[in-house]
């Protein structure tokens, strides 16, 4: 490739254009391409032939009212598991890189175990958390409870979605926010500190500015997963937009046509948060690496 | 590569050994297949020889001495099989009461229920042993002879916390049943209907694909009574006694459940249910029904073909 670059005329024509080098197709490729076109246009000739897709039955249901109040559960739960996620994450990526041995542990631990347990099962701890914990409040442990609630009124079943969502999630934020850290020089840190900055104000100003740049792509991967992973607080009965679609073809058997709606949907919502995703990161990115923001070229 | 072998040997090790450790944990649950879990049966469920009632079965039988009955022994309490491979439940404790009194021998032909159909008109055996529930179709090509009557029941918090005693209780109540079921569509529609007729507070539904969660969900209070099958119901509430508790006398869109046998054979289908009314009527019946917490699905006498009840 270096050789390419100092030939003479290919220079001259990255300068004129200013875009990328053209490059030249090779046979194999166009053969390639010819591959993926049959095969493109016989899965939307299949689409469309196949009777079995049922597209009436997901016309008719793509805009059902209990469809849509799916849509906003399952988005309500992404974003409270997140909000979840994050925060926790973050204090649990500090509290690893702390100096206390004890704050290090804590933090391991608890990534340990909500990283080592499904979240489905974590879900369904949450739901019927009752069955370990009747009541939650203040008591002698082992002995008399002195003040204590119900512990379903506490946590309401989307409450328990959320928590068993969120806590999960917080276990492989800290991993990703502790990667952030990592990846600020530690002059940075000894800098901040030489100019008379505390350790809280060090991270704050210094460290975690510079930290997002690394940590916002994984998390944009991370809100796009959750989206996904919310389906499973149907195990516990929470009408997310799964749950609304399994209820629907419980009751008309039209199963793929609704799974159909769902998989619309979910495709729909991602979409549209890989394009914030890419917004994002470029904004975050235009200090560093002006060549990948056409304006700042 | 063996220096390195040594750490991974240990971890292997301790794997096992918290694996084994968790396993032990959840070991003392009481499961179907429990012995101890399997309430002693009636005294006299064999029954003296009946020689009246012989004499209703058909010659062939008679001659043979055996009962041929098909059985499909999955479907706790009806028909399952303890932890020595026995077939036990509601189904062969019947069979046991009704071949002892007609001086006859069982013959159990294991059989998968979709296969029921075809093992009778193939004569592979004299008797569907299963739980049948009447319908119209099933009448154009069997004969059913119906010992019980099935429906949606309700099973709550031991102790009943809720005070369910009637379905119009259920009104304003959290109540789950499994997704897909009749309970979580026509019973819970119907329900609702009333509820909405009496002028009370709707029902709050908790649907859950997995009927195991739906028992936890009124074990952990998430739900103040389920709806499911009333022989499931009558079996959570035998199972574990401290957690569950069936609420007496709610039957909801009943339907009766019998024995078949095949449609041109009227004299096989006669001399059964004369057998079953037999026992009905000495109490042995009523004693097997109790063993399996069925109590409710009792019938008075049995019935050939009651379709629509």
């Amino acid at each position: 490739m270096s050789s390419l670059r100092t030939s003479p005329d290919l220079d001259q024509l990255v300068a004129l254009s200013d875009t990328r080098p053209v490059r030249r197709r090779k046979p194999g490729e166009t053969a390639l391409v010819a591959v993926i076109a049959v095969l493109v246009a016989f899965g939307g000739a299949i689409l469309f032939t196949n009777p079995r897709f049922d597209w009436p039955t997901v016309g008719r249901y793509l805009f059902d009212v209990s469809v849509l109040h799916g849509i906003a559960v399952t988005l309500e739960l992404t974003v409270y598991a997140m909000v979840v996620g994050i925060v926790l994450g973050v204090v649990l990526a500090v509290l690893r890189q702390s100096a206390s041995p004890v704050a290090r542990g804590a933090a391991w631990l608890y990534i340990w175990f909500f990283r080592g347990t499904p979240v489905l099962v974590q879900v369904l701890f949450w739901g019927f958390a009752s069955a370990l914990f009747p009541q939650i409040g203040l008591g002698i442990p082992g002995g008399p409870m002195l003040f204590g609630v119900d512990t379903n009124l506490v946590v309401p079943l989307f409450a328990a979605a959320v928590l068993g969502l969120g806590l999960n999630e917080a276990a492989y934020m800290a991993e990703i926010v502790r990667g952030g850290l990592i990846s600020v020089s530690h002059g940075q840190a000894e800098a901040a500190g030489a100019l008379g900055l505390t350790r809280m104000q060090t991270l704050r100003h210094v460290v975690l500015p510079q930290a997002l740049r690394v940590i916002i792509p994984p998390v944009g991967n991370q809100v796009i997963s959750m989206l996904k992973m919310t389906s499973v607080v149907l195990v516990i009965g929470v009408r997310d937009l799964l749950g609304s679609v399994t209820e629907i073809y419980s009751r008309n058997y039209r199963q793929i046509a609704l799974l159909i709606v769902a998989c619309i949907w979910y495709l729909v919502m991602t979409s549209i948060l890989t394009y914030l995703q890419s917004r994002l990161e470029r904004r975050l990115g235009r200090s560093v690496s002006p060549m990948r923001s056409p304006q700042d070229a | 590569m063996r220096v390195r072998g040594r750490p991974n040997w240990r971890a292997a090790v301790l794997c096992v050994v918290l694996a084994l450790g968790l396993a032990g944990c959840a070991s003392n649950e009481p499961g179907p297949a429990d012995a101890g879990g399997i309430p002693p049966a009636p005294k006299n469920l064999v029954g003296p020889l009946d020689p009246a009632l012989k004499q209703k079965f058909p010659a062939a039988i008679q001659a043979a001495g055996v009962l041929r009955l098909g059985a499909d022994p999955s479907y706790p309490p009806s028909t399952f099989k303890d932890n020595t491979g026995a077939i036990v439940g509601t189904l062969p404790d019947l069979a046991a009461a009704i071949t002892s009194r007609a001086g006859l021998k069982i013959q159990w032909v294991e059989v998968p229920f979709d296969g029921m159909l075809g093992g009778l008109q193939a004569d592979r055996f004299d008797v569907s042993w299963s739980a049948w529930s009447v319908t119209p179709e099933r009448t154009q090509v069997l004969n059913l002879v119906a010992y019980v009557k099935g429906g949606t029941s309700v099973l709550v918090h031991a102790g009943n916390p809720a005070g369910i005693k009637t379905a119009a209780d259920l009104c304003g109540r959290t109540v789950s049943a499994q997704t897909g079921t009749t309970q979580a569509q026509q019973v819970m529609d119907k329900l609702q209907a009333d509820c909405a007729a009496s002028g009370k507070p709707k029902i709050e539904m908790l649907q859950l694909p997995q009927q195991t969660n739906v028992n936890q969900s009124v074990a952990t209070g998430r739900a103040d009574a389920l709806l499911a099958d009333n022989k499931l119901v009558g079996y959570q509430a035998q199972l574990q006694p401290g957690v569950f508790e069936a609420v007496s006398g709610i039957l909801i869109q009943p339907v009766k459940s019998g024995v078949a046998v095949p449609k041109d054979k009227t004299q096989l289908a006669n001399a059964l249910a004369a057998a079953f009314d037999a026992i009905i009527a000495d109490g042995t019946y009523g004693e097997i029904l109790a063993r399996w917490q069925n109590s409710d699905a009792a019938m008075p006498q049995a019935e050939i073909n009651p379709v629509g009840t």
